[in-house]
């Protein structure tokens, strides 16, 4: 999940992907895979499924809150996302090497 | 059976606690606000008001009859709190920076303080919540009358009890009267309600220890070989009901809600104090929701099993316990639902009245001058007079709402009803976070169609009261107009009722406040205020100080702060502004921190214009604001300038290392040349030296030898003259304008007085010098004695090279193109090809010289001939023979 860089730019992107998976887990298509009469030790196999992967996503949130609580005071850029409308151009991620 | 004494003694005992925990936890927190009140376990308890009774009896209810939809309440929360990173966090931070006291605030300070729309969005929480606790009301007294109903609670459920008013309104009294007390202490809703929060989390633990104690007794006791029921288990893979439009617009709903709905907001951003709290309901609120879904269908296939056929699933939580005679777990089971039903109506209650009294009463007393304008504390009094006047209205609004809708079934709907009229702030909300372009008008026109198509596709049906709609209009349409019909417009039919609703009212909602924000212009505080709410996160000390000029006088200021803050706060506002030297005329930063605090008590919109009554001149600097909204755009702007900068930087650094490159050779070039002229003058030096010295000490030495050395001495000595002359001529040609005659003439002169000079060194030489083709009508500009200089060079250097058995120099010129050009030929051993450029060079001698020159003949042909703008240079090699060409210019 979260890469360990020093920024926690890693934990940054899964924080805001995490809800997306979240969302695709319980929506259809994703969920009507599991909804067949099948039972896992005497239990249907959807309220299996629902429930593990509530508890999943849960323990996602947790250890991301963890990992976020070290950069807090980092000064952090995630708003060029909504701040780029027309989504143009993006500042330059490198710098120039200059001459020496 | 429970008995109603024992009942309402534990419920009196339970809310005797309640008080308790609230007082203490207000005198607590007036101590130390930053203390345990303010953990993040406190702020997610709190959160958890979203678990009303709706979910503490209504889940199971929901499961019993539609399977696993139950769980899509309390998925879409899940996915918006574990996506806190993506929307909520900046929510709650803009919420927390602006001192937000309600969401109609937050939306109508969000689009340029507007009080039109602050009132609109108090209307639109008013009425869909006002449902929403009577439902609370009703599931109180149902519960009740079910526990204590003397045939027994199996038998209770079965049948329509009339619900038990009496006791409803008691209920109702008894919640205003602690909302009032813990809610209404005071007026800035930013001192938190930190005994209402405590209270509420005590609640939220009650309610969930209740349905896991009930949840668990279930389950043990469904070990012993109870059948499962096979008709509900099917019911949970029934994919195309259960997983089709309505599961995905159910999860919409519940995500949106859990933000939009009054009482959320008002714990979720009101109540929060900072992102730490934030970021652990992250992963809790979700848990707290995990735990309290665990149960719900275990308790469902208890209830299907054990209780008769007819039973009501809503009460299965209570009448199980009971129906087994285990009282104690009903007694837990009463205070849990009792727990959520109260809390919910507290928070709601308290958040409501905030929004009521900021956003309809104060602007209309403001407006009308309703309210008390003398000194003092009369307008605090006034306010909190009405938010516990409108604690009361909304309370009892509800219990009149649960009078008339009576026993009908309508109630039971009304939580999704509800979420889908709170879900209408939404685009507003997400919008204004996001979009800098979103309007004011853009907001109320999504906002009102989004609330009238609610309304009438789904609330106004809901309600099941033919006066206000007959059942005609529900299945025909109004005047017989099908395409109207309220549950299938436009003829979109086959959709459920709340699908249905949910996308035409978020579809004329998102459209409109898109068209018309499109459409319209925002005003220049709309700008201002999406720059601050949207630019959040990037520049927190930036305020409106730098942008809105504003003239008032500090004692009119201090009277607005007096009447609302009281005067303690207000005489420390003011201190706290820096004095300058006219004390009589407020600054910028001293208006903008009373209209914050103001703000903080009584909404944006009404702070604004409280403000605005003492302000004598306001000017808004649209350049400042275009500065600040544009700065997104400046960013990127500075980023590519300084792309383009350090392009430039980077060209000038090669050219600086070329010149560098250059200046470097040049000084090496220097050195040589030193170096050579050193050598060159040393050597005539030291002969004439040598020679010297030996006329000195022999005196006696034969007049023939002495001769001889001073003849030496004498040869050297010119030949160093013509080495100082050349060395001169040469620095004369490369530094300043030579004093030349500048004539018109013919170069044709010239080379012939070049070859008269010659011949005699050619004879003596035995070099045979020819003359070939000759230019006519030749002529340039420059001095003919330079040019024949450059000739005599040439030519001299053409016999001195020439190392050929029968040397042979030819010198022709000619003209082409305009140019004239002079051919100085040799059959020498010519120019090796290393060497085609070095021979130019000061000091360079072609090898194996037949007579030892300076070496700096060719150097200062070339100056001259470049001088006179022309060139010298070789002809490319040929066997046998150097071929010196001189161009010039006509």
């Amino acid at each position: 999940m979260a890469s360990g860089t020093n920024d926690g730019q890693g934990t940054k992107d899964a924080a805001t992907v995490l809800p997306f998976i979240a969302a695709i887990l319980f929506l259809p298509p994703l969920i009507l895979i599991f909804a067949s009469p099948v039972t896992v030790s005497g239990l249907p196999l959807i309220l299996l499924y629902v429930f593990a992967a509530w508890a999943v996503v849960i323990a996602c949130a947790f250890v991301l809150a963890l990992r976020l609580r070290d950069f807090r005071d980092a000064p952090d850029a995630i708003d060029r996302r909504d701040s780029d409308e027309g989504g143009s151009a993006q500042p330059p991620t490198t710098g120039r090497r200059m001459p020496p | 059976m429970l008995s109603a004494n024992l009942v309402v003694f534990v419920c009196l005992i339970y809310v005797a606690i309640l008080f308790a925990v609230a007082f203490f936890g207000d005198m607590r927190a007036r101590r130390d606000p930053s203390g345990w009140l303010s953990s993040p376990l406190i702020y997610t308890l709190s959160i958890s008001i979203y678990c009303t009774s709706w979910t503490f009896f209504g889940a199971v209810g929901s499961a019993t009859r539609s399977g696993l939809e139950f769980a899509t309440i309390y998925l879409g929360p899940t996915i918006v709190f574990v996506g806190w990173w993506v929307f909520l966090r900046k929510l709650v931070t803009i919420g927390r920076l602006n001192h937000t006291t309600s969401i109609a605030d937050f939306i109508s300070a969000r689009f340029g303080k507007s009080p039109a729309l602050g009132a609109a969005a108090t209307v639109v929480a008013l009425v869909a919540t006002t449902p929403y606790i009577a439902l609370q009301l009703k599931a109180l007294t149902a519960s009740f009358q079910v526990a204590t109903f003397g045939g027994g609670a199996v038998a209770a459920s079965n049948i329509d009890l009339a619900p038990d008013y009496v006791t409803a309104f008691w209920v109702a009294a008894g919640l205003c009267v602690f909302s009032i007390i813990f809610g209404v202490r005071n007026i800035d809703v930013n001192e938190r309600h930190h005994g209402v929060i405590a209270a509420i989390a005590v609640e939220a633990i009650v309610k969930l220890v209740a349905l896991l104690t009930v949840g668990f007794w279930v389950v043990l006791r469904t070990t012993d070989g109870a059948a499962l029921n096979a008709a509900h288990i099917a019911a949970l893979y029934d994919s195309d009901d259960t997983y089709g439009s309505r599961w995905i617009a159910l999860l919409f709903l519940a995500g949106a809600a859990v933000i939009c709905l009054p009482r959320q907001f008002q714990v979720t951003v009101v109540e929060n104090s900072s992102e730490s709290q934030l970021r652990t309901a992250s992963w809790l609120f979700p848990l707290y929701l995990f735990l309290i879904c665990l149960f719900v269908i275990p308790i469902a296939q208890a209830g299907l099993a054990y209780l008769p056929d007819g039973s009501n699933p809503d009460l299965f939580v209570l009448v199980l316990p009971l129906e087994a005679d285990q009282d104690l777990i009903g007694l837990l089971a009463v205070l849990g639902g009792f727990s959520a039903a109260t809390s919910m109506v507290i928070v709601s209650s308290i958040a409501l009245s905030t929004m009521i009294s900021n956003h309809i009463i104060m602007p209309l007393a403001l407006r009308f001058a309703v309210a008390p304008a003398s000194q003092g504390n009369s307008l605090r009094r006034f306010i909190l007079g009405a938010r516990r006047a409108s604690i009361v209205f909304i309370v009892f609004l509800g219990f009149f709402y649960f009078r008339l809708s009576g026993n009908s079934d309508a109630l039971a709907a009304i939580g999704l009803v509800s979420f889908c009229g709170v879900a209408q702030f939404l685009p507003s909300l997400v919008g204004g976070l996001y979009w800098r372009r979103a309007t004011h008008g853009g907001a109320i026109a999504g906002l009102a169609a989004g609330f009238l198509i609610w309304g009438y596709t789904l609330f106004i049906p809901s309600l099941d009261v033919p006066s206000v709609m007959p059942t005609t209009v529900i299945e025909n349409g109004p005047f017989g107009w099908a395409w109207l019909k309220p549950e299938a417009l436009f003829g979109v039919s086959g959709l459920d009722p709340l699908v249905h609703a949910v996308f035409w009212s978020m579809f004329f909602n998102i459209a409109l406040f898109v068209a018309v924000s499109i459409a319209s212009e925002p005003t220049p505080l709309t700008r201002l205020q999406s720059t601050l709410f949207i630019d959040a996160f990037r520049r927190q000390t930036e305020n409106e100080l730098s942008v809105i000029r504003r003239t008032a006088r500090i004692r009119d200021l201090r009277q607005i702060a007096d009447r609302i803050l009281g005067p303690a706060e207000a005489l420390k506002l003011i201190r706290l502004a820096p004095s300058g030297e006219s004390a009589a005329v407020a600054s910028d930063e001293l208006i903008w921190q009373v209209e914050q605090r103001l703000a903080a008590n009584v909404g944006a919109a009404s702070a604004r214009s409280l403000v605005s009554q003492v302000i004598t001149n306001e000017t808004i600097s649209v350049e400042e604001l275009k500065r600040l909204a544009n700065e997104a755009e400046q960013i990127r702007a500075y980023s590519a300038e300084l792309e383009r900068k350090s392009q430039q930087v980077e060209q000038t650094a090669n050219e600086l290392a070329e010149a560098n490159r250059r200046l470097r050779e040049i000084d090496m070039q220097k050195d040589d040349f030193l170096s050579q002229v050193s050598h060159e003058v040393r050597t005539p030096m030291a002969s004439i030296r040598s020679f010297s010295e030996i006329l000195l000490s022999n005196p006696d030495i034969e007049e023939a030898d002495r001769r001889r050395f001073i003849g030496i001495i004498q040869n050297e000595s010119i030949r160093l003259t013509r080495l100082l002359d050349g060395i001169l001529d040469l620095n004369l040609l490369q530094t300043d304008e030579p004093g030349w005659e500048i004539e018109q003439f013919d170069p044709e002169a010239a080379l012939d007085q070049a070859l008269e000079s010659c011949e005699a060194l050619a004879r003596g030489a035995g070099v045979k010098l020819e003359r070939s083709g000759r230019a006519r009508n030749a002529s340039v500009r420059g001095s003919r004695e330079k040019l024949a200089q450059v000739f005599i060079n040439l030519i001299s250097n053409a016999i001195k090279y020439n190392t050929n058995g029968s040397p042979r120099v030819v010198v022709s010129s000619a003209v082409r193109k305009g140019v004239y050009e002079a051919h100085v030929a040799d059959n020498g051993p010519g120019i090796p090809e290393s060497e085609r450029e070095r021979i130019f060079l000061k000091f360079a001698r072609g090898p194996m010289p037949r007579e030892v020159g300076a070496g700096l003949g060719l150097a200062i042909s070339r100056q001259i001939v470049e001088r006179l703008g022309g060139s010298l240079s070789l002809a490319p090699s040929k066997a046998g023979g150097a071929d010196f060409i001189v161009r010039l210019n006509q």
